[in-house]
C-alpha cells in the first residue's frame, strides 16, 4: 500500500490543468468532440447489448432519446 | 464524420455564406480551459430578422435542418437546429441578441488559426462572464478550468470580468469560485 501516492481532488484538477496546458487550443477544441464520440460509442455498445435484436437505426434512436432526457434535466440556457 | 469535424464544417459553411459567428457553449470553454465531452455544438450568428442561412448546400446530404425555428421560452433565444444524420449530434445556431453582453462578446470575438481554417470564439473573459450568469454545475466547473488554464497560458483581464460581474450581480459567485480554487501562483 505504501507505493500508492495519495492525491486530493485539487491535485487531480491541477494534473488536468497541466495536461490542458500541453495542448494547443485546437487540440482542446477537438478533444471535446472526441470525448463525446467515444462516449456515444460506449453508450451504443451498451444499447446493442441490452436490445440485441434492435437495428442500428433503433439503437441510434434510443441514444438520441437518452440525450433528450438529459436535456430535460438541464435547464435551458442560451449558451 | 466526427463531432469536431462537423463543428468545423458548419463554421466553414457560415464563412462561405459570409455570416459572422462565434462558437459558444462547451466548445468555447474547451478551447480556453480543460476539455470535457460536449454533446451539442452551439453557434451565435449575426443575422437580420432571424433569417438563418441555408447551410445545407455547403454541408452536403448527410445533414438535415429542423424546418421549424424554435424559441426558447426561458431565454427568449431564437434558434435553428442542424442535425447530422446517423449521429446524435445537434448543431444549434442562436441569433445574436440585443443583450449588452451578447453584443460585447460578439464584437470582441477572436479568430484562432486551426488546421486549414480560422475559427471565431468569444474571449476567455467573455466565456467566464457568460457562464457566471447561468451558473449550472457544468458552467461553474468550466469557469474554474478556464481561470486555472488561462492564468498560466496568458493573462486574464480581471477589470473587464469584474466590471460585467458587477453589472450582472454575479460578483459573489465569482469570489466564491476564486476562493475554491487550488492554491496557485498568481
Amino acid at each position: 500500500m505504501e507505493n500508492f501516492r495519495r492525491i486530493s481532488s485539487d491535485d487531480m484538477l491541477m494534473e488536468q490543468v497541466e495536461e490542458a496546458l500541453r495542448m494547443t487550443p485546437e487540440q482542446r477544441f477537438r478533444a471535446g468532440g472526441e470525448l463525446f464520440d467515444a462516449a456515444c460509442r460506449f453508450a451504443l455498445a451498451g444499447i446493442r447489448g441490452t436490445f440485441p435484436g434492435a437495428s442500428e437505426q433503433e439503437c441510434l434512436a434510443r441514444l438520441k432519446q437518452r440525450f433528450a432526457w438529459a436535456d430535460e434535466l438541464d435547464p435551458a440556457v442560451r449558451p | 464524420m466526427t463531432t469536431d469535424e462537423a463543428a468545423l464544417a458548419v463554421a466553414a459553411a457560415l464563412d462561405a455564406e459570409g455570416v459572422p459567428y462565434i462558437i459558444v457553449g462547451g466548445y468555447s470553454s474547451n478551447t480556453h480551459g480543460i476539455p470535457r465531452a460536449t454533446k451539442d455544438v452551439d453557434f451565435v450568428v449575426s443575422i437580420s430578422a432571424n433569417h438563418f442561412p441555408d447551410l445545407l448546400t455547403h454541408l452536403g446530404p448527410q445533414w438535415q435542418r429542423d424546418p421549424q425555428l424554435s424559441f426558447e421560452t426561458n431565454t427568449g433565444a431564437v434558434r435553428a437546429v442542424l442535425e447530422l444524420k446517423d449521429s446524435p449530434l445537434k448543431v444549434e445556431m442562436f441569433a445574436l441578441s440585443d443583450d449588452e453582453h451578447d453584443q460585447a462578446r460578439f464584437a470582441r470575438r477572436i479568430c484562432k488559426p486551426f488546421t486549414g481554417q480560422t475559427v471565431a470564439f468569444p474571449t476567455a473573459e467573455d466565456v467566464i462572464v457568460w457562464k457566471l450568469r447561468w451558473a449550472r454545475h457544468k458552467d461553474i466547473e468550466d469557469v474554474r478550468s478556464i481561470i486555472l488554464v488561462q492564468e498560466r497560458e496568458s493573462t486574464l483581464d480581471w477589470p473587464y470580468i469584474r466590471g460585467w460581474c458587477a453589472r450582472h450581480g454575479t460578483t459573489a459567485r465569482l469570489e466564491e469560485i476564486l476562493a475554491s480554487l487550488p492554491k496557485r501562483g498568481r
